[in-house]
């Protein structure tokens, strides 16, 4: 008989210790917030009041008090919360601690359109402001074809319309009692954790601040931060910041940063992100394609620099210079960040002008996060010389032998001769290589006036353009060269 | 012989409600690709801002409270509040429309006391005009579950539907709001997540 009881006791203690728990824990929604609706329909920072209103006019016909409406915007500007649709977990501890509530409803109007079939769309959430979690959502929508009617009657025109039959909707399936495991938020505690800086060179100095959310928690909480298997002590420096400064790894590579800390005799580690140890500055150099002279590469219309890292790694900021071989700095522009993927120039210097005759060095400086320097250059050459031509003629039995050549060692890309008589064209030469001689046949006249027109581009694109007319006097069947007028430039005046 | 012929005549017309039934059924369901198993059931779990690759106005935000309502409203999983996560995307200094990197997301599910986050991208949305007038909106999403601690890939789903799909008869069924065919492919694609993990667990 004995044992028996020793039985009954146990079942009856065991079903006990199950059940009383989750009972305990089924509430029934009596007082409610209700935040303000969010309206992405104008917007992420929309809200939609009329949506607050008619939850609370339907609520409250539910028997739930709703709690005032200017008594939760109250609470919102006070804690500064500048957005509707969605509440952190500190938040909603503190909105249910000030507002003496243990649910509060958020939503968010997804649709609300009258444009061709009126419709509207909604989604809404139910915090548990003790637990700081979800517990309850819904999402519905209505359009205007969801109530058509035989006779049309009692139909819906618009958007405006739609509206409270959806939040009576809403209403509907919100739930009477519900059941939630008891958990305390475990992501209150921590309002933000700051590791300054991440890539740092050995033995750097490193600041960790952590700042918690006031919790009311009667044990002061315990900050550790781990780096390998060293464990760093955080102060209290105010009544809701932990502070360290300390001396970085000497070891270069990633060491991952756990937060260890203790809140109500409970441990957590969470990982807050990786401290670099960077020695060693980036090998970057600069590569631009073109034609090498003089020891540099050769600027035609523009010069395409590709700077390139030997071992990609972040930057933190570059500076890119264009500077005379005696150091002169006659261009400099610098940006943060990443490092462009191409620079040009156009042979300018920093007042838009075009920059002289010469050799010129580009010089790149970047700075790795962790502040290594890195240099490197490329030597540029700048022609602005055009093309030195020089024609010289020579009669030799009665025909003109017309020598040109080039005074300059820039490779010329193309030279083109026309000779002219009269308006009529008498020869044309094209070519890319000088010197050359031209013969040509004077026709037996007494006078004869030739024009001619050299015109010369070099490699790098300066032109030289020379026009000249001659005239030839025949005298007895011999033909001697009268007057020569030669320019470089423009067209000549009769001679 | 009359007796043979009207249960033949009842098959037949059996048969063929049965067909029509069948063919206005939805057979496609979202494309889930399991890549890798996770060790034990997910309890808790972030979904972390959809990305907009669309036109449509607020499209990625819009999919993101629907689906984070289903998976709340499904029971299967807790889901940590969109305000702790935005909280982070802030103090990580993450703008919307980026996604976090690795590292980014490895403190985020750290910082949420999460082992699985999901990720997801809006890559269609909008609500065509059909030749009756009717509105008939097309959503197409892929989604990711990756694990918070290692950053592997846990599953890649895609997904796409148009409202037309749902049509039974005449209107009925059809889906003609963006809002509701988002609930509807949400719920699809948690119900198939569900089962498809619950079974690569089991195996394992």
């Amino acid at each position: 008989m004995s044992m028996n009881k020793v039985k009954y006791t146990l079942v009856i203690s065991i079903i006990l210790t199950i059940f009383l728990p989750l009972t305990a824990l089924a509430q029934s929604i009596n007082k409610i917030a209700i935040l303000p609706i969010q309206d992405l329909t104008h917007g992420a920072n929309g809200v939609n009041f009329n949506c607050t209103r008619l939850l609370e006019k339907n609520l409250s016909k539910q028997g739930i008090i709703v709690i005032n409406n200017k008594q939760v915007m109250a609470s919102l500007v006070k804690h500064r919360i500048r957005w509707t649709g969605f509440l952190d977990s500190y938040n909603t501890y503190l909105l249910g601690q000030e507002l003496k509530t243990d649910y509060i409803l958020i939503g968010t109007i997804c649709q609300y359109s009258n444009r061709i079939e009126p419709r509207v769309g909604m989604t809404l959430t139910l915090l548990n402001t003790k637990t700081s979690s979800s517990i309850w959502a819904w999402v519905g929508s209505l359009s205007i074809k969801d109530f058509i009617h035989p006779l049309g009657l009692f139909e819906p025109k618009n958007a405006a319309e739609l509206l409270p039959l959806l939040v009576e909707k809403a209403v509907k399936n919100f739930p009477k009692r519900l059941e939630f495991t008891q958990n305390v938020c475990p992501n209150c505690s921590i309002r933000n954790v700051v590791v300054r800086p991440r890539f740092i060179r050995s033995g750097q100095d490193v600041t960790c601040i952590v700042r918690v959310n006031s919790l009311g928690h009667k044990i002061i909480p315990v900050f550790k931060l781990q780096i390998n298997n060293t464990f760093i002590k955080l102060k209290l420096v105010s009544h809701n910041e932990y502070k360290a400064i300390f001396m970085g790894p000497i070891k270069q590579g990633c060491f991952p940063l756990y937060l260890i800390y203790r809140i109500n005799n409970k441990t957590y580690r969470i990982y807050v992100g990786n401290l670099t140890v960077d020695n060693e500055a980036p090998k970057v150099r600069l590569i631009a394609r073109g034609i090498h002279i003089w020891n540099a590469v050769a600027l035609k219309r523009r010069l395409v620099i590709l700077p390139r890292l030997n071992n990609p790694e972040p930057i933190s900021r570059w500076q890119i210079a264009v500077c005379t071989l005696d150091g002169e700095k006659i261009l400099s522009q610098d940006g943060p960040g990443p490092l462009p993927s191409r620079f040009f120039w156009r042979g300018q210097d920093a007042s838009g002008a075009m920059v002289a005759t010469g050799v010129y060095k580009i010089v790149l400086d970047i700075w790795d996060m962790a502040g290594n320097k890195a240099e490197a250059s490329i030597r540029v050459a700048v022609i602005r010389t055009p093309p030195q031509i020089k024609v010289s003629s020579k009669i030799t039995n009665n025909k003109l032998l017309l020598t040109v050549k080039n005074d300059t060692d820039i490779p010329l890309s193309f030279w083109r001769l026309e000779v002219f008589q009269g308006g009529n064209l008498l020869i044309t030469e094209v070519g890319s290589k000088l010197p050359v001689i031209v013969k040509l046949s004077i026709p037996h006249k007494k006078f004869t006036r030739l024009f001619c027109i050299v015109t010369a581009r070099d490699i790098f694109g300066n032109i030289t353009k020379k026009k000249f007319t001659k005239t030839f006097i025949n005298k007895n069947g011999k033909i001697n060269s009268f007057k020569k007028t030669i320019n470089s430039s423009g067209w000549t005046t009769e001679f | 012989m009359k007796g043979k012929m009207k249960k033949l005549y009842y098959y037949l017309t059996l048969l063929i409600f049965l067909l029509i039934v069948n063919g206005c059924s939805i057979s496609t369901f979202p494309n889930v690709q399991l890549l890798n198993c996770p060790s034990n059931s997910i309890q808790r779990i972030a979904v972390l801002p959809f990305k907009n690759d669309t036109k449509f106005s607020q499209g990625g935000d819009i999919f993101y409270k629907v689906f984070s309502a289903q998976l709340i409203s499904s029971n299967w999983v807790k889901v940590v509040p969109e305000g702790d996560v935005r909280s982070i995307y802030r103090q990580l200094e993450i703008f919307p429309g980026q996604q976090p990197n690795i590292q980014q997301l490895r403190i985020i599910a750290s910082r949420l006391h999460v082992s699985y986050l999901i990720l997801g991208k809006v890559l269609k949305m909008e609500e065509k005009r059909t030749r009756q007038g009717e509105i008939d909106p097309i959503i197409s999403v892929s989604l990711q579950i990756i694990n918070g601690k290692t950053g592997k890939l846990i599953l890649v789903t895609h997904h796409y539907r148009e409202g037309e799909a749902y049509r039974k008869i005449m209107h009925f069924g059809m889906i003609d709001t963006v809002t509701k065919l988002a609930a509807v492919m949400s719920h699809e694609i948690i119900e198939k997540w569900e089962r498809d993990l619950n079974e690569c667990i089991l195996k394992d």
